[in-house]
């Protein structure tokens, strides 16, 4: 059986040279892949084979607050990096010469120097000058410019664990500061909080001060209107004072003259009483002759009422006798006879008799009752003469006693104006001296106003003055409340440490970011990151050597009758089985030779087909349309993508015309599709990739197509090439 | 044998030519290559383009086989009008020989090239041929060059002998394993015409016969020419094949047709291609 791709094949098996030549296709990628991965799969894990120096001229320094404790720190970084397999090279103490010379020469990589100052500096940061300890790495490009980069890391390295150190001795003895600010805080808050206590009781006081103030001021107030008072009394005094000596002037006087005239009436009195004392045994006398009068005229009352009573009696008997017996035996004897006429004239004188007795009863009651209202009468006029005859003896006497009375009275009286005579004259001299001094009280007075008055401005100022303290005070109360409360708090928050914490303190803080690099998708070597991107330069260059040996398509076919579409995949097969050998012998000299394992191998495999797939049909594409120039375009177009491929460092660090035509070139996607599969990760990526390199392999076989197509006309320069490849 | 040449002679006399050229013109960068040419061809004859060495031969037989563009002019392969229909015309008009084009493959053996171009001309969907398939059409070669031998047994002693049919056999073994670059010129000759008409096309052209380098390969070659038309008529009568050949020289078609006679009696048309001054580059030939 027979097929074009394996026509095309069998060229090669006829001559050894060219069953060579199809294994040199196969494997050139793979050596080309192989040797340089090989020589560069984990070149990072072996700098420890590079000689590196260090000079040490470290004088070290003395530790702060300590008893003359040294720092060797030159010394003790050279003990920590010299050992094998620290500080990343392969370091050696050397003196300065030695080392010069050996970078020079380029036996040693790079030279680290301490300088003579290193220990000092770092002590200093502990002091009150603190400065920067300085290390100096030298490398010499012209040796290695990749291991002065290199180099670089591994100071940072030293640098930061240094650093690291120094920076957690230095804030050791910040967190010892934070202790002492502490306690000093704490002193500061228990004073804030006496202060408030103190000035709570000054708000009290001044509360206090404030009323008794206000008190002051209103009795103060009170005292000023009473002097007004007092000074206007004072004034008044001072005219009273002035009158009352006037008077008491005119009072000695007067005085003077009732002494005298008191004399003569004293012995006018006397005179009288006399006078009167003979009255009175007259009027006594007088009296009893009265008395004897009126005893007689009530003898004469006494004698005759009696007998007209007992006459009254005698006909008012007689009367009761006539008419009650004699008009029963008379009215008896009417009845028994009644027709009789001197019954009747009886009866009738009877009754005569009966009204005469009436009428002289009558008479003598008249004759009582006058006699009574005589003797009433009598009676009344002789006791009313008696009382006046009584009371006129009665006042006589009184008038006798007043005389006598007024007598010694009039004696006394002089003997009084005497003493009031003397009297008035003290007086007199009193009165004088007290308008003097109530002259002086006014002028005392108004003095004791104009001070009052003075006084209450002050006393009102002082309430004003005590009323601003007192908010003064109020505020420093509160003040001092905030101050001692805020102290309380702030003491609260200023943390103490002890040793221990503030060792891991201290540790934190020199290395505050402990900076873990976690890298997704990690790659197991340097080797295996860059393997994406020289497998697709090994494919690409496979396919440069596939279609270098290889016809682009079977050219003599071109003028058959045979369709444009079967000559150019009779061309395509066989570079891709060309394609997919290399693949296969690449990875199994990268797996068995050089440790690489791919995330996902079947499709790392699959993908790294389709990669070549892709190389293969572009390659085939330049060749078939440009023949040899299609040779330099193929390798022009690697010269691009190695470029913009983003093989090494991102793309994006390249210039932008890289990153502009980047996504138009196949090794672009075939690096970007395998780095994800190798590594692992979004496998959205790869399979992005693949479906791109399946569209450009679609895009260059099409294009391969027409190409035979348009090969099927021959040009005359074709025919007389001027040029051969 | 005979009345059948003779019938088929005649029929291509009847009917249309085909190809039939008028001022057909060629010229490029450095002038004119051919001008002016008018031509006809008719059907299953064999016109012979002369010219020397730079004369435009190859441009000319490309021209008419659609494969180069021309400047002026109209030709038509029956009724398809060349210039407007190149790609029908490619498909009728399969080159035999036009050095550095159709060059054989060192590398392959002959079978492998049958093969080829078998493949290339089955339908899409059959990208490969069988042994079975192989063999037949190796087959069907081998037959032809038993009739050739027999044509030139026939023939009167002379110029060709059993032994030139021998000569262009390239099936030197039996499956066909010789390698093409152990074969004689003219068995590669032979191939390529044969790989040309596999697909049995109505039109052959062959550029440059004289690069056959002996006087009698040549003879031998245009007489191959000529015994396979004779055959094609004969096999397939309603499908003569027109050949169109270039040399510097064709007095070796005149001792073949000579020595055939009767057994190929080609509707002859010769064009004389006027030479040009020498390019002012080389020939890549």
């Amino acid at each position: 059986m027979f097929s074009l791709p394996w026509l095309e094949l069998s060229r090669f098996k006829r001559h050894t040279i060219t069953r060579l030549a199809m294994i040199v296709i196969i494997v050139i990628p793979s050596i080309y892949g192989g040797l340089y991965l090989a020589s560069n799969w984990n070149p990072t894990e072996h700098l420890d084979k590079l000689q590196a120096a260090i000079v040490n001229e470290d004088t070290g320094a003395e530790k702060p607050d300590s008893d003359g404790e040294k720092l060797n720190a030159g010394q003790e970084l050279v003990d920590e990096i010299t050992p094998k397999g620290e500080g990343g090279f392969d370091w050696q103490e050397t003196s300065q010469e030695e080392a010069d010379e050996g970078l020079a020469e380029g036996k040693y990589f790079a030279v680290l120097e301490i300088p003579s100052d290193f220990s000092e500096m770092l002590v200093s940061t502990g002091g009150d000058d603190p400065e920067q300890a300085g290390l100096k790495l030298r490398t010499d490009d012209a040796h290695n410019f990749i291991v002065g980069q290199v180099a670089g890391t591994i100071l940072s390295e030293i640098k930061g664990g240094l650093s690291e150190t120094t920076t957690a001795e230095y804030v050791n003895q910040v967190y010892l500061g934070f202790n002492d600010i502490h306690s000093e805080t704490e002193k500061a808050a228990n004073g804030a909080s006496d202060l408030h206590d103190g000035a709570g009781q000054l708000h009290d006081g001044t509360g206090e001060l404030v009323d008794g103030a206000t008190k002051l001021d209103k009795g103060i107030g009170t005292l000023h209107s009473g002097l007004i008072d007092l000074d206007e009394g004072a004034g008044e005094l001072k005219k009273g004072s002035g009158d009352l000596a006037d008077g008491a002037s005119e009072l000695k006087k007067g005085t003077t003259e009732a002494k005298n005239g008191s004399k003569k009436l004293a012995d006018g009195a006397g005179q009288v009483a006399d006078g009167t004392s003979e009255l009175r045994d007259t009027a006594d006398e007088a009296t009893k002759k009265a008395e004897d009068v009126k005893r007689k005229a009530d003898d004469v009352v006494d004698g005759a009422r009696p007998k007209l009573e007992r006459a009254e009696g005698d006909f008012d008997d007689a009367r009761t006798t006539v008419r009650g017996d004699m008009d029963e035996r008379i009215k008896q004897l009417q009845e028994d006879y009644p027709d009789d006429p001197n019954v009747q004239k009886l009866a009738e004188d009877a009754d005569g008799l009966g009204e005469d007795l009436d009428s002289a009863h009558k008479r003598a009651s008249d004759a009582t009752d006058e006699a009574k209202s005589l003797e009433d009468k009598l009676t009344d006029a002789v006791d009313g003469v008696m009382d006046k005859i009584r009371t006129a003896d009665k006042k006589i006497g009184q008038l006798d006693d007043g005389a006598q009375k007024v007598a010694t009275g009039a004696d006394d009286l002089h003997s009084g104006l005497i003493k009031l005579d003397a009297g008035a004259g003290r007086l007199a001299k009193g009165a004088g001296d007290l308008h003097d001094g109530a002259v002086q009280l006014k002028d005392g007075t108004a003095k004791a106003e104009d001070g009052a008055a003075d006084l209450k401005d002050g006393s009102e100022q002082l309430v004003d003055g005590a009323t601003e303290l007192d908010k003064g005070a109020g505020k420093l109360d509160d003040g001092s409340g905030e101050l001692a409360d805020g102290l309380q708090k702030g003491l609260e928050q200023i943390p103490t440490y002890d040793k221990n914490d503030r060792e891991n303190r201290s540790d934190v803080v020199a290395v505050p970011v402990d900076a873990d690099k976690v890298k997704d998708n990690a790659v197991d070597a340097y080797g295996e990151g860059l393997s994406a991107f020289f497998v697709s330069l090994a494919l690409w260059i496979g396919g440069m050597i596939t279609y270098m040996v290889l016809n682009a398509i079977p050219y003599r076919a071109l003028f058959s009758s045979a369709p444009s579409s079967r000559i150019a995949w009779a061309g395509y097969v066989p570079g891709l089985l060309f394609g997919i050998a290399q693949v296969a012998v690449l990875y199994a000299i990268l797996t068995f030779a050089l440790d690489f394992s791919a995330g996902a191998w079947v499709w790392t495999l699959l993908f790294s087909m389709l990669v070549a797939a892709c190389f293969h049909s572009v390659h085939q594409l330049c060749v078939a349309a440009l023949g040899g120039v299609g040779r330099l375009v193929a390798l022009v177009l690697l010269m691009l993508q190695i470029a913009s491929a983003g093989g090494t460092y991102p793309v994006e660090t390249a210039p932008k015309i890289f990153q502009v035509i980047s996504p138009f070139l196949p090794m672009t996607h075939a690096v970007s599709g395998l780095r994800t599969l190798v590594a692992g990760g979004d496998m959205f990526i790869a399979a992005q990739a693949a479906v791109v390199l399946l569209l450009m392999t679609a895009l260059c076989l099409v294009a391969t197509i027409v190409v035979c197509s348009r090969k099927r006309m021959v040009t005359l320069t074709q025919l007389h090439p001027s040029l051969s490849l | 044998m005979e009345s059948t040449t003779d019938t088929l002679a005649e029929d291509a006399g009847i009917d249309a030519p085909a190809v039939s050229l008028h001022g057909w013109s060629l010229s490029g960068k450095q002038g004119d290559v051919f001008t002016d040419i008018d031509l006809e061809v008719p059907i299953g004859g064999i016109a012979v383009v002369r010219g020397s060495a730079g004369s435009g031969k190859t441009s000319f037989l490309l021209s008419v086989a659609g494969r180069m563009r021309v400047s002026a002019g109209e030709g038509r392969l029956g009724d398809i009008d060349i210039r407007k229909r190149a790609r029908t015309v490619r498909g009728q008009v399969a080159v035999g020989h036009v050095g550095g084009l159709t060059d054989l493959e060192d590398d392959f053996t002959v079978a492998q090239h049958v093969a080829e171009r078998q493949i290339m001309l089955q339908p899409w969907y059959k990208p490969w041929a069988s042994k079975s398939t192989l063999r037949e059409v190796i087959g069907l070669i081998r037959d032809t060059f038993t009739m050739a031998a027999e044509i030139i047994d026939e023939l009167p002693p002379g110029t060709f002998s059993k032994d030139d049919a021998q000569r262009a056999d390239f099936l030197i073994d039996d499956d066909g394993q010789v390698f093409v670059s152990e074969l004689s010129e003219l068995q590669k000759f032979f191939l390529e015409f044969g790989l040309a008409s596999l697909s049995r096309p109505p039109v052959v052209v062959i550029d440059n016969i004289d690069y056959l380098r002996e006087s009698a390969d040549r003879a031998r070659a245009w007489a191959g020419i000529l015994i396979y038309q004779q055959l094609r008529r004969s096999r397939d009568p309603e499908d003569p094949l027109t050949v169109i050949v270039s040399c510097e020289d064709s007095s070796e078609l005149d001792i073949a047709t000579r020595s055939l006679g009767s057994r190929a009696e080609p509707s002859l048309v010769e064009l004389e291609l006027p030479a040009r001054p020498p390019a002012s580059r080389g020939s890549k030939h």
